[in-house]
């Protein structure tokens, strides 16, 4: 038989499916636990998470250094002795403050769990941020930014969000004062008032066998809440942010080789009727190789190693921003292919060839994006910081597949423009 | 335990399949026995510059994203020293599309010279984005060739030039895919939900007529067990901070003392716990950061030791420290507990790293191009069976302040 080697062979598109449900249960000093089971391997990850994070704090440095430093001293232990046992066992803390959100989180192999986690307990009981270790910590984290700031990605990011959201906390960036500034007293504060017997909701994720469910609800589940009303965030800080003016900034940097750009604006929130279509557009325009931005700087010019098209969702607040690092001399051309390309999707309807690829390659890419349990997990994660149904990705191939031609134009009109640039380099 | 089987077809194309139904794709993970260390001093980046030229299209299929885009699939590669490697994951219902689009473009590539032109300067701006405009990104192009002397591990992936790559020509293009890209110096594994005898048929249809090439003997310059004398560069550049990484050569990925050598680095600097950190971070405050770790090489390869000094600390000033450190490790020695510690470390990294299905096929890929696909499954019982005496004879001789090649990366003087 000959092969026929130009023709593709037949395929067939994702049905829709549904997606994963945890399953849910109340422990007993009332946090929510949602159990995603299906790992052979015998391995957990057993993640807190609290209604907290870096705006509900003055200072940006104040929430991550009270989530990160919760593994250095309790009441017992010092950080040395923390340390020890955590490796002891090959199991690791994953200490994370987000905007609105942080977690605190143990993975292990199972049969360690015992040994691990009174003092997982205890991170969340009797944390005492010792002064030593907070000079340590700030010492790093002064260094580190220094490194950062080098780096032309990280200050064209900066500028970005700062540009976009002004004073709101999602814009604010750490600056090397903030860090200074930071007192143990300002730790214990956030801690008392954020952590210590606040309440919170558990994901367990792994392998999750009766025995680590037990052991779950003997020492997590028994922690004991104090107040829960009084440590609720405010409100007040949780406003959404002012619209800000439209920018474009140049910081040149005389040694840099390559400029990094960032284009984007503030959109939708994720419940508006036009998001999801809108993600659909910025994966034609970035999401993926074959994007046209993608085609066009990278494939067709040679400008970039790689240029991307994001929507972010935070609690309150969505953006789009398109990225890239091109050659300095070429940052113009390289924009006004950004732009050209913007501006094609507000004037030509999308063919019905690359619509069939984009919605076949979003399909395909959820579902292999959900390929193990951890990030089936990270999914959900979505739904739970965004307070959506259960049944949020039910339908998502579906969805997917009802995209017209026509409303992608009409949805590109609507949002694509009064773009905010900026350019370090 | 990772389950597989495999076969191997006439023209040599060895094909290892791992079934789980527990997940709705099906990964296609095509390993070339080929990386940087097989090129020419004078033209290095080839290996890495050829993985952008297999997505510009092949002999019977104009581009290769776009038709797998469309069944729903992606996909992406890596080039190390010592393999080239490219994964493409489809919907379980439409593997076929990618044997369709892996066996053309290994029967034969376009070699469209516009694509060459493209993708050139694309490599130019990833070496440029990574390498020359990152604080501290071109450490490995220092550090490898004071590191090696003769093997072609001297030269980083990416290239020991960038006029390396701007002269590249289309023949050499050629020569390079006919010598490299056959199915005889090629490993296939075929991961998800997926059949072993369906993987058969369709590996002997879109594989089985592609011809076998001349086979390949891989006959590199040996590098010296370790180094005859210590080595030393000082280079300075724009950081903010001066940084020490000391490369100590070390036995190879088959050597009995592989295994022992990577629980050393452990023991050395891999978490908060380990000694670097708690003695030149924690106690004496000298270190910003600190860590040790391996760089996982087929042939000899480095035991690395990289930190960042605090502002007020000199860089002559940090390597005593590492080296009153070692000396220390080295006369007296290593605790039964600390052996048992790096083993659970080492036991639950390994357990990890299996949870991803593409993992487990590029870990299946890469044991069977060393030789021996069980080997993927004795990585826990190597770990266990390493003994102390074993690594302190390691730790004396490893870590030998011979065997060291040391580079003070510092701030410019004003």
């Amino acid at each position: 038989m000959i092969l026929k080697r130009q023709e593709a062979p037949s395929f067939s598109p994702v049905e829709n499916f549904e997606f994963f449900k945890p399953q849910k249960t109340v422990l007993a000093n009332g946090s929510k636990c949602y159990i995603f089971d299906a790992c052979e391997q015998e391995l957990t990850q057993i993640q807190l998470l609290f209604p907290v994070g870096k705006v509900h704090a003055q200072n940006s440095a104040i929430a991550s250094f009270t989530i990160s430093m919760l593994s250095q001293g309790t009441a017992t232990k010092d950080a040395d002795t923390i340390a020890q046992h955590l490796d002891r066992y090959g199991a690791y803390f994953e200490l994370s403050a987000g905007n609105n959100f942080s977690t605190v989180s143990l993975y292990s192999i199972n049969r360690f769990l015992p040994e691990l986690l009174p003092l997982f307990c205890e991170l969340l009981s009797d944390s005492i941020f010792p002064e030593t270790e907070l000079e340590l910590s700030r010492k790093r984290g002064l260094q580190n930014l220094l490194i950062n700031e080098q780096k032309n990605s990280y200050k064209a990011q900066q500028f970005f969000l700062e540009t976009l959201f002004g004073t709101h906390p999602y814009g604010r960036k750490l600056e090397a004062n903030d860090l200074r500034a930071i007192e143990r007293a300002d730790l214990l504060n956030f801690y008392q008032n954020n952590v210590q017997n606040a309440p919170f909701d558990v994901f367990v994720v792994g392998h999750v066998d009766d025995n680590t469910r037990h052991l779950i609800s003997d020492t997590i589940g028994k922690m004991t809440f104090v107040q829960p009303d009084a440590k609720l965030p405010k409100e007040a800080i949780l406003a959404k942010p002012e619209p800000q003016p439209m920018q474009k900034i140049y910081q040149e940097r005389e040694k840099a080789m390559q400029s990094s750009l960032r284009i984007g604006k503030t959109i939708m929130d994720i419940r508006h009727p036009d998001y999801f279509d809108f993600k659909i557009l910025n994966t034609i325009l970035g999401g993926y190789f074959g994007s046209r931005l993608m085609q066009n700087l990278r494939e067709e010019k040679g400008l970039t190693y790689g240029v991307h098209s994001r929507v972010a969702t935070l609690k309150s607040a969505s953006y789009m921003q398109i990225g890239a690092e091109v050659r300095k001399d070429n940052r113009n051309e390289a924009c006004d292919e950004i732009y050209k390309e913007v501006q094609k999707l507000c004037d030509e309807p999308v063919t019905a060839d690359e619509l069939e690829i984009v919605k076949n390659y979003m399909a395909g890419s959820f579902l292999s994006s959900l390929s193990s349990i951890f990030s089936i997990a990270g999914r959900y994660n979505l739904i739970y910081y965004q307070a959506l149904e259960d049944t949020h990705y039910d339908n998502y191939v579906q969805t997917i597949n009802q995209i017209t031609a026509e409303r992608l134009q009409e949805v590109a009109n609507r949002y694509l423009k009064d773009f905010t640039e900026v350019i370090v380099g | 335990m990772i389950a597989y089987s495999k076969f191997t077809l006439d023209n040599g194309l060895r094909v290892v399949v791992h079934e789980d139904d527990s997940v709705e794709v099906v990964v296609l993970n095509l390993m070339y026995d080929v990386g940087s260390r097989d090129e020419q001093e004078d033209k290095t980046g080839f290996a890495h510059l050829f993985e952008h030229l297999m997505f510009g299209g092949s002999k019977n299929i104009p581009i290769f994203d776009k038709p797998l885009e469309r069944v729903g699939g992606n996909n992406n590669a890596f080039t190390s020293p010592d393999v080239t490697n490219y994964y493409t994951v489809v919907p379980y219902q439409n593997i076929e599309t990618a044997f369709w689009l892996e066996s053309d473009r290994m029967l034969s590539l376009s070699f469209d010279p516009r694509v060459l032109e493209v993708q050139r300067s694309v490599v130019i701006e990833e070496f440029k984005q990574m390498y020359l405009n990152q604080p501290y990104g071109d450490i490995w192009l220092k550090l490898r060739p004071l590191a090696y002397e003769k093997h072609p591990y001297k030269w980083a992936t990416i290239g020991k030039e960038i006029s390396h790559i701007e002269q590249a020509t289309m023949e050499d293009v050629k020569s390079f895919f006919f010598k490299h890209y056959r199915p005889n110096n090629a490993v296939l594994v075929v991961a998800g939900k997926v059949k072993q005898t369906q993987v058969r048929a369709l590996a002997e249809k879109w594989f089985g007529e592609i011809p076998a090439g001349k086979p390949y003997v891989r006959n590199l310059p040996k590098e010296n067990t370790t180094m005859p004398k210590p080595r030393f560069l000082r280079v300075e550049a724009d950081v903010p901070l001066d940084a020490i990484y000391k490369a100590y050569l070390m036995p190879s990925q088959l050597d009995p003392d592989f295994t022992a050598t990577d629980l050393l680095s452990d023991v050395l600097g891999n978490g908060e716990s380990s000694r670097l950190h708690q003695k030149l971070v924690k106690e004496q405050e000298l270190f910003n950061n600190i860590s040790a770790y391996i760089t996982g090489s087929f042939d000899e390869g480095l035991l690395m030791i990289a930190g960042k000094l605090n502002e007020d600390v000199s860089v002559e000033q940090g390597n005593k420290a590492i080296e009153e450190l070692i000396f220390e490790l080295q006369t007296k020695g290593i605790s039964k507990e600390e052996l048992e510690k790096v083993q659970n470390q080492a036991e639950a990294t390994d357990l990890f790293s299996q949870v991803q299905v593409l993992n487990r096929a590029i870990g299946l890929a890469y044991a069977t191009v060393l030789g021996d696909t069980e080997i993927v499954n004795q990585n826990i019982q190597r770990i266990r069976s390493v003994k102390l005496s074993q690594m302190q004879r390691l730790a004396r001789q490893v870590l030998k302040a011979d065997n060291c090649a040391t580079l003070f990366y510092c701030r410019k003087t004003q």
